[in-house]
């Protein structure tokens, strides 16, 4: 039940995060009267979350060790602001137990689960034991977590390659590699424990079997502290590229009322199971005939939860905020039916033509789009820099529509809006995706994107543009007339090299390339 | 009058005749073929409509300081323009040297100098927005010098690694 007039459930909420996520944070609280603090790192002052807040305190340099994880700086400010809450939207804080410890002896409410719930899920080897004893499937592979590469290739050899190496505490594709035979499992183990040490703070792994082809599917649940559990149905994340989801939707085309009710239940099982309370989503591999596994759940938000909160007309981070001040969710699932059809494209600053490498620079031009169905839950202005220091997702757009069709060509129709000027983005790579006939007729899995998928087109271009586009201008300007060279006859010697990294030649492999001038 | 231009655009070379017609369009000719250009659009660090041979795309033109900067998709390439004549551009004589193709952190370095490496061996690792990147050699060839060492930050284009190829004159 939406009641409007109700009393906002905290008064001041403390945002800690930044970019996309913190805006929708913002967004949310505002929209039920919680006033909203932003924090940022001084190279983020300027960006939208920071505007949009009420208040904003910037907590320390660039890398994200000083500024977005310094737990102390972090409480230092909303105990100064005067806050009752804290969202940590995802990633960053948002699966840090001694955080929510932290934020629970500072006397403010963490917009999350309890600190023992969050460690037993959001630790995967320990999330993975209490499955096993909840009798909810898991992938097979090692309960206890793994140091040793002897004993990692032992129990590889055992459960058989391709295998699996995640980070315990991962998420996000991050400290997850994929492993296809025993003298690669070295360098997997440490490049999985360096991801992980950096992005998390703890460097444990377990091995699990490499399931494939499977779909990646997860169920959206919220839960209060009243004991009711809603599950609001599955997404559809097998669009997938080194882990990382690019494409989401729902609901999904493999699953059947019947599928949904067993993976509903599995879900709203492995909450109660765990006494959890907040928005959680749990992922599930699907595979074979209607079989699946449980594969870790995420006690917070999730980057993709817009399409879920599309088809089904809810806000939840506006739940989140009530379930944490201890009011009942005030809905069932059965009152929130899928309607229609929604798909969120996450653009990510990363290059499709030349293996996805990510792109930095400066972008003089941004235009979202917008129309009938189309969400943009973005972090982007005009003239910004896309710097190395934060991952690379500059806005999610999804669309909305009465069925997939439709839902696919307004996305299509948006995506060719977007306009961003100056770095690669995922744009292309989406709009050849919509149109692959595999994904039209819903036939996807997690390995579908790096295998079979053909991007199909070539890197436009732009050097002609560019000289077309110079002449004309100098020229409308009556600068050409001179025998001069214009506008300095100094070589480009400091952006000369940028051009050529940043033009249309600069794959990984740049060894023995010829200029094909 | 058609006008003969020389221009740089980043590391590359084009000769170009440029003629402009009364209603403020365009026929430019590169390599003997001909195109109609118009640009639409006000100032400089503005976004234009550019048009070629019926084909539409926003540009942003911008005066920067080693030329004029314009960003067309997902590029941004200095241009300069010279009359015709001279203006030779570098020849790109890219072969053997591996740069970094993104900014980042260097964290491992598989290869030293003297290695005989094999296209897709992995040549080093950079970390940047918060995943590991291996560099892959693209051919075959010798590792002549390690430009790099593990902790050193890179941005792109830096040299990281020369490489020797086994077919070099």
């Amino acid at each position: 039940m939406l009641d409007l007039g109700s009393t906002p459930p905290f008064k001041k909420l403390l945002v800690a995060n930044r970019g996309e996520i913190a805006v929708r944070v913002i967004r949310g609280a505002r929209d039920i009267g919680v006033s909203t603090v932003a924090i940022h790192s001084d190279v983020d002052a300027d960006l939208p979350h920071v505007r949009l807040a009420d208040e904003s305190y910037c907590i320390g340099p660039a890398p994200s060790i000083d500024s977005y994880l310094n737990m102390e700086r972090i409480l230092e400010v909303a105990k100064a602001a005067g806050v009752d809450a804290i969202h940590p939207g995802y990633g960053f804080l948002a699966e840090n137990a001694s955080f929510v410890t932290a934020c629970e002896e500072a006397g403010i409410t963490f917009i999350g689960p309890s600190a023992a719930s969050m460690q037993q899920m959001g630790d995967k080897i320990e999330s993975r034991r209490a499955m096993k004893a909840a009798g909810v499937p898991i992938v097979p592979g090692t309960i206890d977590p793994i140091t040793d590469v002897a004993e990692a290739r032992q129990i590889a050899g055992e459960i058989g390659y391709p295998v699996a190496i995640k980070a315990s505490a991962g998420g996000g594709g991050k400290g997850i590699r994929i492993v296809g035979k025993a003298d690669e499992l070295e360098r997997a183990m440490r490049n999985a424990k360096d991801e992980a040490r950096a992005a998390f703070g703890d460097d444990a792994v377990f091995i699990e079997k490499y399931i494939s082809p499977a779909r990646h599917i997860e169920v959206q649940l919220i839960a209060d502290t009243h004991g009711n559990v809603v599950t609001l149905g599955e997404r559809e994340c097998s669009i997938q590229r080194r882990r990382q989801k690019l494409i989401e939707e729902a609901p999904s085309m493999a699953v059947t009322p019947e599928l949904r009710e067993h993976l509903e239940t599995a879900a709203a099982n492995v909450a109660r199971a765990t006494g959890y309370v907040n928005a959680g989503t749990v992922e599930f591999l699907v595979y074979g005939e209607d079989e699946f596994a449980f594969l870790e759940m995420n006690t917070r938000l999730q980057v993709e939860h817009p399409v879920t909160e599309m088809v089904r007309g809810v806000d939840l981070v506006a739940d989140q905020l009530r379930v944490a001040a201890g009011e009942p969710i005030g809905y069932t699932s059965d009152e929130r039916p899928i309607r229609g059809w929604a798909m969120e494209c996450r653009i990510i600053a990363e290059d499709p033509f030349t293996g996805y490498l990510p792109s930095t620079g400066k972008v003089p031009f941004y235009r979202e789009p917008s129309g009938p169905g189309v969400r943009v839950d973005g972090m982007m202005h005009a003239g910004m820099e896309v710097n190395v220091h934060y991952d690379s997702l500059l806005a999610k757009l999804i669309t909305w529509g009465e069925d997939r069709e439709q839902c696919r060509e307004r996305m299509k129709r948006a995506l060719r809006e977007f306009e961003v000027l100056g770095i690669s983005t995922s744009i292309p790579f989406h709009l050849a995706m919509l149109d692959d006939a595999s994904f039209i007729a819903g036939n996807i899995t997690t390995d579908y994107m790096e295998e079979s998928f053909d991007l199909g087109r070539e890197r436009p271009d732009t050097v002609l543009a560019a000289a077309f586009a110079a002449a004309a201008f100098l020229s409308r300007d009556g600068e050409l007339g001179s025998a001069e060279p214009r506008l300095n006859g100094n070589r480009a010697r400091s952006r000369a090299w940028g051009m050529y990294a940043r033009g249309k030649r600069s794959p990984l492999e740049v060894g023995w390339r010829r200029s094909s001038l | 009058m058609a006008k003969k231009l020389s221009l740089t655009v980043g590391p590359e070379h084009r000769d170009l005749t440029i003629q402009e017609h009364a209603d403020g369009s365009f026929t430019m000719a590169v390599d003997g073929v001909e195109h109609h250009v118009s640009l639409s659009g006000v100032g400089q660090g503005a976004l234009h409509r550019l048009e070629v041979d019926g084909v539409r795309t926003e540009v942003w033109v911008s005066r920067g300081q080693g030329g004029l900067d314009v960003f067309v998709g997902a590029d941004a390439h200095t241009v300069q323009i010279y009359r015709a004549a001279g203006g030779s551009a570098d020849s790109g004589d890219h072969s053997g040297k591996v740069r970094a193709p993104m900014t980042g952190k260097v964290i491992e370095v598989l290869v030293q100098a003297g290695d005989v490496v094999q296209a897709g061996d992995p040549l080093l690792v950079i970390v940047a927005m918060k995943m590991n990147n291996e560099i892959k050699a693209a051919g075959d060839g010798v590792v002549e010098t390690v430009h790099i060492s593990p902790e050193d930050s890179v941005n792109q284009g830096d040299l990281l690694i020369t490489l020797e190829s086994p077919d070099e004159e």
